[in-house]
């Protein structure tokens, strides 16, 4: 049975969105959550974060600066937490 | 309502408050703070069992 | 019960001998993906010596472990050096996922 995986990322931008790439390999449902801060600029963020793009996967912020996402308030991502089977902060 | 455990591995940073107080709102949280050694492990595992929804902070 | 144990800090090695060791006295099965900077673990001797135990596996990201310098000959071969399939594997099967 398919899995709901949020992953929350917050602090080690790169390596969250790397492993978020990586939970998708069992078509299991992975949605991204980019939490309180700008997403690090980076190449390698920037690869990831194109790459989620293709591949279909949801990014969401509560940060309004971070471009290319789709924004939520922190109430409607805490409403959305609970729906996942599991939740990783990274 | 569903019981979620929240478990701060280094203790409360300036955002985990703000999270936790929006979760509340639909869930039944339950805050642990690792870095106080406040359960112990056997304790804590049976708490993982029995919750729906965990976030490790 | 299944619990994934999702290691990417070396911060918190004693929460992580702790709760698998509970895990287990409570006859659960434990699934241990070390990556970024958890593979540091791999250098110590406690957290390599669970993948030794009964009801646990443990993988680790090979990527991660050439980034941070770990060693990973003469590990047990209990213990697979893979890649992120392994913690898509463990995020599929576990009841529970904690991350340390």
């Amino acid at each position: 049975m398919q899995k709901k995986i949020a992953v929350l990322v917050r602090d080690r931008h790169s390596e969250a969105l790397r492993m978020s790439l990586g939970l998708i390999l069992l078509d299991d449902l992975v949605d991204v959550y980019v939490l309180d801060k700008k997403l690090h600029a980076t190449e390698e963020t920037e690869l990831h974060v194109e790459t989620m793009k293709v591949m279909d996967m949801q990014i969401y912020t509560n940060c309004r600066e971070n471009e290319g996402m789709e924004y939520l308030p922190v109430d409607e991502i805490a409403r959305r937490l609970p729906q996942y089977d599991h939740i990783l902060a990274y | 309502m569903v019981k979620m455990l929240f478990l701060l591995n280094d203790g409360p940073d300036a955002f985990s408050g703000a999270w936790i107080e929006a979760l509340s709102r639909n869930c039944e949280v339950e805050v642990i703070d690792l870095a106080r050694k406040q359960v112990p492990y056997d304790a804590l595992v049976d708490k993982i069992v029995a919750c729906d929804k965990l976030i490790s902070w | 019960m299944k619990l994934g144990m999702l290691i990417n800090t070396a911060k918190h090695l004693d929460d992580v001998l702790g709760i698998c060791r509970a895990a287990l006295a409570r006859n659960h099965q434990v699934i241990i993906f070390a990556m970024d900077e958890g593979t540091r673990l791999l250098e110590n001797e406690a957290f390599v010596s669970l993948a030794e135990l009964e009801d646990v596996s443990m993988s680790l990201c090979d990527h991660s472990a050439k980034m941070f310098g770990a060693k990973t000959e003469g590990m047990p071969p209990k213990i697979v050096c893979a890649s992120q399939l392994n913690n898509a594997m463990m995020n599929h099967s576990a009841d529970r996922v904690i991350v340390l």
